[in-house]
Parts: structure tokens; C-alpha cells; sequence
């Protein structure tokens, strides 16, 4: 989807329409771009009639507008954009109405948003969007977790599917402490995106959060995996002499019976290599006097405790 | 067999004109299409969820499986097994008919929405949509009653003379449906054909070049499936929304069948060694020492035997 060439060269060109065509189809986050060219597009007063496609070309770049104003809290713009849609669509168009719904977000009118989209789920009770704004509500307001967090429930219910739902759930569950939770959400979230350095990262994170020597075994594993998946990680690479070297702490301290010593011969040798890639990813740069401590510190540490 | 010669008048008022006429309807057909399309259905509730939960299911299956420890994936498998069991209960259960049944809005005087007294309604029959005539017609109207039109005036117009010859050769068995009303003359070539069989050559033929004159559909157009599907609605089709609790039910133990039992038990993620494939060749090297302590205790023999083997520690690379 989206125009042939890329951005830089659309701008240049002037080519109102396909920069916005190009934003929406790369979903890409900039409002000063898309109301700068939509006012160019459609007239500074937007009643611009014909935009170079055809009717649907313009009530598309009116949506996309709006939305750019409510992110740049510009509500006027955004007030002409809603009633130059209502006068063509009217109240029926269920765009429309998740259009005004997330105006009235922005404006602080949450009940009247949470109104519109209940009548919407009356109206239709598969309207994914409805479920998913009522849960980014919730989330937005304070000291509201456990409701938003039921939200999210009975949207991850009804789009079990959705990984990035899966992961607004870890979050929540982070943000409450349950990190058990978090990372069965992670998990979830690596069986969508196996690939993902970063999640790998995080859980690990979390796993070394929750303690003992199972989730610290697993943790060591997926910063590994992540280190493998991405060796530039650089917080991977710190993260592996940290999970590590818990790993070390907490097998000193459990029973005889579960000390394995081949585990823990890997444990340094983990440190070690983290060690070592954070010293060449960090030569000739100013932190490296600081972070070779750190490393030295981790290192030292764990040659001690052979 | 002789070639006949065919009066050229055929070939300017019959051959040339008919293409040009079905050019034109196929283009008046696209348009009138549009106009009279469906509205687009509303999903089925249960069948969302029931999908939903059987995709994310089967996640277990693919490669990712290898990106989570085994233990971890040993857990789902059978938490799925039961979660899947669970929604196929639930997908028969009256509350999810209850839940997925949109309810109407009527507006009251002053302006709010209220339910619709829907309590004589007892049409909650999946396939109701299915038995609305005008919904399905809608969407075929269009091509089927050109389609007769069209036969009917060409077997009245243009019959009782050979229209063309087509350059292959055909069997005696297609002389019944090429030669209509030439008066089934025996001795006649199968490829001379007559004017109903030149008008299905030029259907079919014109169809690849419909899609190519029509285009993509704009940018905007997808935009609006996509969106369409999100706020809850399938695209217009009715043979789709007919997939009541039952089928759904039965979808969901039969994925939870499979991963039940045939999904391998035996599975042992990648993840277990990836410390190993990290660290290549400075991964320490399992010493499995003779004659040391800790070893003779683990081993089983040589713990019973005693620990007074042999002086040096033999280390055997892994």
C-alpha cells in the first residue's frame, strides 16, 4: 500500500495527497507534516472540493487531519474537520462516530466518548476499536489500573490474536507489580514476534525480577537469546552480566543438591562475554572509563566466588 | 471439407458490433455493481472470539515454539488444550448467543438511544441471513440478468447463420452447443460456430481485460476494508455470517484435539542451547572427571565402587 516513492521526494514534489497516502499507509507519527500538507491539500478552511482523487480521497486526508490536530491539541481544527465530515457522512457513519468518539477523548469528555462507544457495542458487540479505546481510557486516566486492566481482559478475550494487546498487557502488569504475570504477557507476545531483540530483553528483565533459580536459568537464556538475535544489544549486554551474576548469587545460597557446576562454570563465562562485548562496543568512547569498572567490578566478583 | 466463404457483411454488423456491445456492458456492469452493493455484515460475535483464540493457539505450532523454554511451551500446550475446550463451551453456552446478538437502537424523543423492545423476536437463527433474498441478489443480480438478457436477444437477433470460423479444431461432440439453430446441418465443420458460442468466447476472454481496465482499487478503498473489519463488520457476503455456536464449538475441540495429542510431546526448544551457540567455542566443556567427588557421587558405579580410582582427573571434551 502507498505511493512508489518516498517521503523526502513527495514533499519536495509537492504532492500533497500522496504525502498523506504515504503517512497513513507506513503509520508513521507526524502531525505537523499531515496538517501542514492537509491545509495545503484542502484549502485553509478545508472546503477545498476535488483533491486530486475522488470524494473519498478527501473525506480520507479530513479524517487524517483531524486526528493530526487532536495529537497537536489543536481542538478548532479539529472542530472544522469533524463538521465538514458530519455534513458529508452524518451520524450514522460508524467512521464518523469513532472519529468524534476520540475527539471527545482529547477534549476531556470522557464519559461522552465511553457513551458513544457503548452504543456502539450495543450496535455491534464484535467492534473491536470500541473495546480497544475503552481500554486506552481507562489507561490514560490515574489510580485506575484495575479497571483498565479489566478492560483489556475483555478485549485480549474477544482478539486473543492481537500481539500488541499482549503487550499493553505486560505493561499493566508491570506497572502493578505482578511480574509472574508480565511475563506469561511477554511470552505471548515472543510467540507473535520470535525475532524481537528487545522482548527477549525484557522478559529476561522481568524473569531476573521475579527470582529463583529456574526464572533466573531462564532469564540468563533469553538475554542470551537476545544478545544472539542482536549483538549490538547494548542493554542486553549489561543485562547478561547482571542476570548472570544473580544466577551466581542465588546458587551460592540454594541447597547442595541443586548446585550444578557446569551452570554455574556457564554463569562466568556469560560474565565474561558480556564483560568483553560492552569493552569493544564502548572503545574510544567517553563512558568507557566508567563502564570498564562496572565490567571489572562483575568480573572480579565472580572470580572471587570460584 | 471445403472452407466456406462468409459474407464480410457478417463480420461488420455482427462479429465487430457484438464485442464492442459486451465491452460496454461489462463497464455498465462494474458501475451498476457498485450502486447496488450490499451492506457490509455485521461479524459474528462467537465466530470472532472462536477464531481469535484458535489462531492464537496455534501459534504453538510454528517456529516460535523454538523462542520460548520448553517448560514454558509444555504449560501452554496443555493450558491451551483446556482454554480451547473452555471457549467451545462457552460458544454454545445462551450467554454468548445473548452477548453476540446486536441489539437495535431506536431513538427516543429527546434525542438518546434506547434498546428496541425486542422480546417478540425469536429469529436468533444463524442462517436468517442466508434465507434474505434481496441481500444474496443484490450482489449476483447484476451479472445473471445481463447474462440472460443478453442470450436471449442474441438467439433472436442474430440466429440461424454461421457467424465465424474458430482457427482450432474442435470435436463432433461441441457441434450441439456451437451450431445451435443452424438446423443441426451433419455434415457441417465443428468450427464453424454461430453467434451464442461467439458471445461466450468474448465473456470469458474479456474478463482478464476487465480487471486490467477497471485498476487497482485506490488506496482509500483498501484503507476502508481494513477499517471496516476492525470496527467489527465483514466484508458483504452473506455465505459468511452463517457460522452459528455449533460450528464454531466444533472447530475449537477439534484444535484442541490436535494440540492435545498430536502436537509433539517430545518438543525440546532451541532456546535450551542458545547459551551454548553464544559463547561458541569459550561455552565450558562439561568435565566429566573420573575419580573426582562430585563426579563419583553422581555416577552411579563408580560412586558404589568407591572413590579410590586413579590419581589424574581425566577430562573428556563433551
Amino acid at each position: 500500500m502507498g505511493p512508489d516513492d518516498d517521503l523526502p521526494t513527495l514533499i519536495q514534489r509537492k504532492d500533497h495527497l500522496n504525502v498523506l497516502r504515504y503517512i497513513r499507509a507506513h503509520q508513521l507519527r507526524k502531525p505537523e507534516l499531515v496538517v501542514s500538507h492537509g491545509l495545503e491539500l484542502l484549502g485553509n478552511d478545508l472546503t477545498k472540493k476535488s483533491v486530486g482523487g475522488d470524494e473519498s480521497a478527501r473525506l480520507s486526508a479530513l479524517e487524517q487531519v483531524c486526528l493530526a490536530a487532536l495529537d497537536l491539541h489543536n481542538h478548532d481544527l479539529a472542530d472544522q474537520c469533524l463538521s465538514q465530515l458530519k455534513a458529508s457522512q452524518g451520524m450514522e457513519s460508524h467512521r464518523f462516530r469513532r472519529l468524534l468518539a476520540r475527539c471527545l477523548e482529547t477534549a476531556g469528555d470522557l464519559d461522552g466518548a465511553t457513551k458513544v462507544y457503548n452504543e456502539m457495542l450495543q450496535a455491534n458487540p464484535a467492534n473491536l476499536v470500541a473495546l480497544q479505546r475503552k481500554y486506552a481510557m481507562l489507561k490514560a486516566q490515574p489510580n485506575k489500573e484495575t479497571e483498565a486492566m479489566d478492560a483489556l481482559n475483555e478485549y485480549l478475550t474477544q482478539n486473543m490474536a492481537d500481539s500488541a494487546g499482549w503487550y499493553e498487557m505486560a505493561k499493566c502488569r508491570m506497572n502493578m507489580a505482578d511480574y509472574k504475570g508480565a511475563a506469561y504477557a511477554l511470552e505471548e507476545v515472543i510467540l507473535s514476534c520470535p525475532l524481537e531483540a528487545s522482548l527477549h530483553c525484557e522478559l529476561a528483565e522481568v524473569y531476573c525480577t521475579v527470582g529463583g533459580l529456574e526464572n533466573l536459568m531462564a532469564a540468563r537464556k533469553h538475554m542470551a537469546q537476545s544478545l544472539e538475535l542482536d549483538p549490538s544489544n547494548g542493554r542486553a549486554q549489561f543485562g547478561l552480566m547482571v542476570v548472570a551474576n544473580a544466577y551466581l548469587l542465588e546458587s551460592e545460597k540454594s541447597a547442595k543438591k541443586h548446585h550444578d557446576e557446569h551452570e554455574v562454570a556457564v554463569a562466568k563465562e556469560l560474565i565474561k562475554y558480556g564483560g568483553d562485548q560492552l569493552l569493544q562496543a564502548y572503545k574510544g568512547a567517553p563512558m568507557f572509563a566508567a563502564v570498564k569498572t562496572v565490567v571489572e567490578e562483575y568480573q572480579d566478583d565472580s572470580a572471587s566466588n570460584e | 471439407m471445403t472452407t466456406l466463404l462468409l459474407d464480410s457483411d457478417i463480420r461488420d454488423w455482427v462479429v465487430l458490433p457484438l464485442f464492442v456491445i459486451m465491452i460496454a456492458a461489462g463497464l455498465l456492469r462494474q458501475n451498476v455493481g457498485v450502486l447496488l452493493k450490499a451492506d457490509p455484515q455485521k461479524s459474528n460475535f462467537i465466530q470472532q472470539r472462536a477464531q481469535g483464540t484458535a489462531r492464537h493457539a496455534s501459534k504453538l505450532k510454528s517456529g516460535a515454539s523454538h523462542y520460548i523454554s520448553t517448560w514454558q511451551w509444555q504449560i501452554r500446550r496443555m493450558h491451551y488444550a483446556k482454554l480451547l475446550q473452555d471457549t467451545a463451551e462457552w460458544c454454545e453456552s445462551d450467554e454468548a448467543e445473548a452477548a453476540g446478538k446486536p441489539k437495535k437502537m431506536v431513538k427516543k424523543e429527546d434525542g438518546t438511544l434506547v434498546e428496541a423492545d425486542d422480546s417478540g423476536a425469536a429469529d436468533d437463527d444463524p442462517m436468517s441471513n442466508m434465507m434474505n433474498p434481496l441481500s444474496m441478489m443484490k450482489g449476483n443480480m447484476a451479472f445473471m440478468v445481463q447474462n440472460m438478457v443478453m442470450m436471449q436477444g442474441i438467439q433472436h437477433f442474430f440466429s440461424g447463420f454461421i457467424l465465424l470460423k474458430v482457427p482450432f479444431p474442435l470435436t463432433f461432440g461441441f457441434k450441439q452447443m456451437f451450431q445451435r439453430g443452424l438446423f443441426e446441418l451433419p455434415t457441417l465443420d465443428t468450427s464453424y460456430v454461430s453467434s451464442v458460442s461467439w458471445y461466450f468466447l468474448v465473456m470469458f476472454g474479456l474478463r482478464s481485460f476487465f480487471k486490467l481496465a477497471i485498476g487497482d482499487p485506490s488506496q482509500e478503498q483498501k484503507e476502508q476494508q481494513i477499517v471496516m473489519t476492525q470496527l467489527g463488520f465483514s466484508p458483504a457476503n452473506p455465505a459468511a455470517t452463517g457460522s452459528g455456536g455449533d460450528a464454531n464449538a466444533k472447530m475449537l475441540r477439534g484444535e484442541a484435539e490436535n494440540i492435545e495429542m498430536f502436537l509433539q510431546t517430545t518438543h525440546k526448544s532451541k532456546l535450551d542451547g542458545v547459551e551454548k551457540r553464544l559463547l561458541g567455542s569459550r561455552y565450558p566443556k562439561k568435565a566429566v572427571a573420573y575419580g573426582s567427588a562430585a563426579s563419583a557421587a553422581n555416577d552411579f558405579l563408580l560412586g558404589a565402587a568407591g572413590v579410590s580410582r586413579g590419581g589424574g582427573k581425566k577430562k573428556k571434551a563433551q
